[in-house]
């Protein structure tokens, strides 16, 4: 009998100890799964770059077509460093105040699962930079723009996502314990980049001509909409990681936050189709395009937290918020190139208040409505003065706006000494400098 | 938007075709007529805005030569016709070849046809680019003459003298105003292309082989 007791409890010590052994090496497993989804989300959002880099060349003229992409190739460069240097640890950092990350400075000695959230997270602050760049295209200077990327990405976009989402070590944001939620950053990352957008092309002005003297608004039509067409779908492609990343992990969730934000760029690209349709106006290939990227901002905010007739619903009228507030900074005489301030300013304060208007299970009610328009309203208390400030700053002591001669000759040549179609652009070529 | 683009180019043909009988402003006068009455009239009511303004100008020359020309003309493309106004001795009158430099020259025909394209587009644009240049140039220029010789120059159909002590930076300047002028009275647009086209034709004449009109840019 003893020997059977002891029979016994041998095997049973044995399949405890592979139990723990087999929950150590599936816990392994997972966490390898989740890397590899995180970085591939954020290859997925670098992608995203060459997205943005298109569409707005494309939106530009020609004479402006490599500065354009310079700054969207520079400010991946830039941003990431400064990003990497002081942004992280702003953002995510320990946040015992609830306002400001103060720990994880240029993060080095930290464990794995840190440095696929530093890759995916640098792909975020990048993108809260880019935007400004569209919007600010063809009049800016080169150097005074970068200026504005590194505190973009340094200092303004992580300072606001603090507030959100600075809950990773230690400590909470302040706007998250409120109760304002925002899953991939509607407001954190796109009405941010909107918002200093907006400050940039007040502080700039408008393009040489765009406004008449009898203030017409008057068209200045992109060089290639072919480009404007690839981004559109390359940015497309890419939201598929940025708000599928956002989940950083690999379950079951992703799948809800893909379709989602597929249905709201499919909608948000007939919402826009839809009101240019009613207004009586053409049906033109740019409009449509923003329609799509404004649902994909929109459905930043709640595509892991809604169903997908929400999500419709989202984009749908983001698409209509898109081309209607694009209206009204017209009718401002304010001169938005791609368009980046409808479509990340606005489509993302409304992409914002749709999350919590929507949330499963809690749908419809006031106290998050409250939460997220007090959540909306602080971004733009936080992002518009401070870049406004920034850019003023920038303009007084190193100046900002080019030049009209060298928005004659274009920035190509006069800011980078090259042009992107030499081959049709040669009578253009100034031959002075 | 093309449609008036087409108009605006008929006009054109029809105002250089009757160059050849008229003086230039009696040519934009018949030409206007043409707008006013016959534009969006078939192509053969030609003859008869041929005979009204035969009769009205009291013509001698047969319609069928003026029919014949003004034919030729609408036939042309637009880069061809702005060759012809390139050379045509009625929009630059006074360029005397010899006695100045293909600088000058060059940057007079440059000038002057923009003006004059600026003028078949929007009348008004073309007198108020010639101020907005005027204006900038009293503000940086603080030679008196210099601008006043500048603004007759302006005026001229083509006086190359007025202009000819000036240096290619200033020349430059001049350019670079008109350019701002342009854009804030007919638009970017419509700026860059017209200035590409003139440039494109007038690279092709002796002077602009002598000097580019890139120079100026």
């Amino acid at each position: 009998m003893r020997i059977i007791i002891t029979i016994f409890l041998f095997f049973s010590q044995l399949t405890l100890v592979n139990a723990a052994e087999l929950t150590d090496q599936l816990l392994n497993l997972k966490e390898s799964i989740d890397t590899v989804w995180v970085v591939t989300a954020g290859a997925l959002v670098f992608f995203m770059q060459a997205g943005f880099a298109l569409l707005e060349s494309g939106m530009s003229r020609a004479k402006n077509a490599v500065n354009v992409l310079m700054k969207n190739y520079m400010d991946v460069a830039i941003g990431s460093i400064a990003f990497w240097l002081i942004g992280y640890g702003l953002l995510f950092g320990n946040n015992i105040s609830g306002f400001l990350g103060t720990s994880h400075f240029f993060l080095h000695d930290e464990n794995d699962m840190d440095y696929s959230l530093l890759f995916f997270q640098t792909m975020f602050a990048a993108t809260a930079v880019t935007i400004a760049s569209g919007a600010m295209a063809e009049r800016t200077r080169y150097h005074a723009y970068l200026i504005g990327a590194i505190i973009i990405s340094g200092v303004i976009y992580p300072v606001f996502g603090s507030w959100v989402w600075g809950s990773l070590y230690e400590g909470k944001g302040w706007l998250a314990q409120l109760g304002f939620i925002d899953f991939a950053g509607s407001t954190v990352v796109h009405s941010i980049g909107g918002w200093v957008a907006l400050a940039g092309i007040i502080v700039l002005g408008p393009r040489l001509g765009k406004f008449s003297p009898d203030n017409e608004n008057r068209k200045i039509p992109g060089h290639n909409l072919t480009l404007v067409a690839l981004g559109g779908f390359i940015l497309w492609l890419g939201w598929f990681g940025f708000n599928g990343g956002s989940t950083v992990a690999a379950d079951t969730s992703i799948g809800l936050i893909v379709l989602n934000t597929h249905l709201a760029a499919a909608s948000g690209a007939f919402g826009s189709l839809l009101t240019v349709i009613l207004a009586r106006k053409p049906i033109l290939l740019t409009d449509v395009v923003n329609g799509s990227i404004g649902g994909l901002v929109a459905i930043t905010a709640g595509c892991a937290t809604m169903e997908p007739v929400y999500a419709i619903v989202t984009g749908l009228l983001a698409g209509m918020v898109v081309i209607l507030s694009a209206k009204i900074l017209e009718l401002m005489k304010l001169d938005d190139v791609v368009g980046a301030v409808a479509v990340h300013g606005f489509a993302g304060a409304w992409g914002t208040l749709a999350a919590g208007i929507f949330l499963k299970g809690n749908m419809f009610d006031l106290h998050q409505i409250l939460f997220q328009l007090v959540g909306i309203m602080i971004a733009f208390v936080w992002a518009f003065p401070t870049a406004y400030l920034m850019y003023k700053i920038i303009d007084k002591t190193i100046g900002l706006r080019a030049s009209t001669e060298d928005e004659q000759r274009g920035l190509d040549f006069s800011e980078h000494y090259e042009i992107g179609y030499p081959e049709f652009q040669s009578e253009m070529i100034h031959k002075g400098k | 938007m093309q449609q008036a683009d087409e108009v605006k180019t008929k006009w054109h043909a029809i105002y250089i075709a009757l160059l050849n009988y008229f003086n230039p402003d009696d040519a934009a006068d018949a030409a206007n007529i043409w707008l006013n009455e016959f534009s969006e009239k078939p192509v053969f009511e030609l003859q008869a805005f041929i005979t009204k303004i035969s009769n009205e100008y009291n013509l001698s020359v047969s319609r069928k030569e003026i029919q014949k020309s003004m034919i030729k003309m609408l036939l042309m493309d637009k880069s061809e016709l702005l060759a012809q106004n390139v050379t045509n001795t009625t929009v630059i009158d006074k360029i005397n070849n010899a006695k100045h430099q293909p600088v000058h020259i060059i940057f007079t025909k440059l000038i002057l046809l923009w003006l004059y394209e600026v003028n078949v587009i929007n009348p008004s644009a073309a007198a108020n680019i010639r101020q907005y240049i005027y204006d900038s140039l009293a503000n940086v220029e603080e030679n008196f003459d210099q601008v006043i010789n500048i603004k007759r120059w302006l005026n001229s159909k083509g006086s190359v003298s007025y202009i000819e002590h000036i240096n290619i930076g200033q020349l430059r300047q001049i350019f670079h105003f008109c350019y701002v002028g342009s854009c804030e009275y007919i638009g970017p647009v419509n700026t860059d292309k017209l200035v590409a086209e003139i440039a494109q034709s007038l690279d092709q004449t002796p002077e602009g082989v002598a000097f580019s009109t890139k120079n100026f840019f």
